[in-house]
């Protein structure tokens, strides 16, 4: 296993954050869903050994994140996007690279600079290496962050919603990007389905600190089966229910007698797993 | 452009310039026409082995590389830091601002302390103790850095980003504030004394940043001190005496147990503690 988390809980204040949460990931793209507040970027910033669980244990690349060498050790061998990119404004996104660089341990010159290049070109930022970072959109500051993480091509990555504010060019380059080494373990929150469906081996459902799913996509949209149909209007007794592009109403909860059920997708079987409170909207 | 009617250098001459890079008044008319003359760059170009070219890439890439690097990193190096602790030190906005911020508030405390007729002393004891607190938060609050969230999770750790910050803001602001107490009308022990308590108080915000974050703990830290300035002078207690005999002691003690938990706190503050 790549990673390992234990029964591990998590508390600011009096929310609890995690609750007992134990995850064990391997080679391949997992994909982490939940509403806000699941506690998605607490379990991501454990994993990258930025924030100590209150009980439980982790190990990370077969290393204890609470020990201070091993926790050196495991962060040379990490990629970590965080959920916000901060970047100083005065830095080009060039000097802002080779900064993160620097703090990783690259201290030949030469062998920084061609990384630094190298990782520009990953994320489509070489055109923009001596633009400040102030200029960059939001799209391109992600890719900023995501060409940190990807410095020293690390064994880990741990992508905490990378693909928001990419366009969809952009997004099929972050997927085949993050998908080019199978050997590779990538954790990544998202609230984006599709993405989870097209790029996950495994998926991880979590709501209010606590595991719901764990599985393939596959098996995440085979678990809502006849749980979702079609409707021309709204049903009243449907857990939950919007418009499709077609303009009819898809239902999702007990489907009434005759109703014309659908195959369900990754979407509709997380819809059925998590609730009303998928729905809410991002950053809410 | 070839100029047509021209000296152009024989093959012999651009092998022995691409072989040895001589110097002098020879190189320089061959640079001087390689510059003009595409014929003879194409000659060069074909005798140059790749790798070869390669380093004199290299090489003229190192020396872009250093001209780019600002000069206090440069001067940092000379110094004998080592070149993450210069750039962790001098990248992020807010250590530049919380440096200059500390020598502007040592010239103003000067100028406050020198035009004060009326008990300057507990003015300067007031304020003084205060300058490498604030500045030293300021220098450390990961709110302020930007780039904290990705800096926390390379190898370069927390605990060394705090200390160089801290020495080199809270350094700074100690030292302004040794020249401002040059301004006190009598230079006795009042411009050194307050030393010892701007060490503890500092520290104490230190040690309490993990749990209660930076800027609550300098805010708590520093109002905690400006409380008990204030309560002793109305109770009629002259400054000296603050920060006398048992003044020192009570301040040693404080630091010596900010430093303990401090020394303790490390770990959290690699991870996730508040600071």
């Amino acid at each position: 296993m790549t990673a390992r988390a234990h029964e591990i809980r998590k508390t600011y204040g009096g929310t609890t954050a995690l609750d007992g949460l134990s995850l064990d990931l391997g080679p391949g793209v997992t994909g982490l869903l939940g509403p806000n507040g699941a506690g998605k970027t607490t379990l991501l910033r454990i994993l990258a050994t930025v924030l100590a669980p209150d009980a439980g244990t982790v190990r990370v690349l077969g290393r204890d994140p609470s020990v201070a060498s091993e926790r050196t050790e495991i962060r040379r061998r990490l990629g970590y996007l965080p959920q916000e990119v901060g970047a100083y404004p005065g830095f080009s996104v060039r000097e802002f690279v080779d900064y993160v660089a620097v703090l990783k341990e690259h201290t030949d010159r030469r062998a920084r600079r061609h990384e630094v290049d190298r990782v520009l070109e990953l994320v489509d930022l070489t055109s923009k290496a001596y633009d400040k970072t102030r200029t960059l959109s939001g799209g391109m500051r992600r890719r900023l962050g995501l060409a940190t993480a990807f410095l020293g091509d690390p064994e880990l990555l741990i992508l905490d919603e990378p693909a928001v504010g990419l366009d969809p060019e952009q997004r099929l380059r972050f997927r085949e990007l993050v998908s080019a080494d199978p050997g590779r373990c990538v954790v990544l929150s998202t609230h984006q389905t599709e993405d989870v469906a097209a790029l996950c081996r495994e998926v991880v459902v979590v709501d209010a600190g606590r595991l719901l799913f764990r599985g393939s996509p596959a098996d995440l949209a085979a678990s809502a089966a006849g749980r979702v149909w079609r409707s021309d209007a709204r049903e009243p007794g449907a857990d939950l229910a919007w418009i499709a592009g077609d303009g009819s109403t898809r239902p999702i909860g007990r489907p009434p007698a005759g109703a014309e059920l659908v195959v369900p997708t990754v979407e509709d079987a997380y819809l059925v797993l998590v609730g009303a409170k998928a729905l809410a909207p991002v950053g809410a | 452009m070839t100029p047509p009617d021209t000296w152009h250098p024989e093959e012999g001459q651009l092998q022995a310039y691409v072989d040895s890079r001589p110097g002098g008044l020879s190189a320089a008319s061959i640079e001087a026409h390689l510059i003009a003359c595409r014929t003879c760059r194409s000659v060069l170009r074909d005798a140059v082995p790749a790798p070869r070219l390669a380093a004199v890439l290299a090489e003229v890439e190192d020396r872009v590389d250093l001209l780019e690097r600002p000069w206090l990193e440069r001067l940092l190096g000379r110094c004998g830091v080592t070149e993450p602790d210069a750039r962790a030190l001098l990248a992020a906005p807010n250590v530049r601002l919380a440096w200059w911020g500390a020598v502007l508030a040592a010239v103003v405390l000067a100028l406050l302390v020198s035009q004060r007729d009326r008990q300057p002393e507990g003015l300067f004891l007031l304020l003084a103790p205060l300058l490498p607190v604030v500045s030293t938060a300021a220098a450390y609050a990961p709110g302020l850095d930007r780039a904290r969230a990705i800096v926390a999770a390379t190898p370069y750790p927390t605990s060394r980003l705090l200390l160089a910050r801290s020495l080199a803001v809270g350094g700074t602001a100690l030292i302004g504030s040794v020249v401002a107490a040059l301004a006190l009308p009598q230079h006795d022990l009042i411009g050194l004394a307050w030393m010892l308590p701007s060490l503890a108080l500092t520290l104490l915000v230190l040690a309490l940043s993990p749990w209660a974050g930076t800027g609550p703990a300098a805010a708590s830290v520093a109002g905690g001190w400006v409380a008990v300035v204030a309560t002793l002078g109305r109770r009629g207690v002259e400054p000296l005496s603050t920060i006398g005999g048992v003044g020192q002691l009570v301040s040693a003690g404080l630091a010596a147990v900010a430093l303990v938990v401090l020394t303790n706190q490390w770990k959290h503050l690699d991870q996730g503690g508040q600071a």
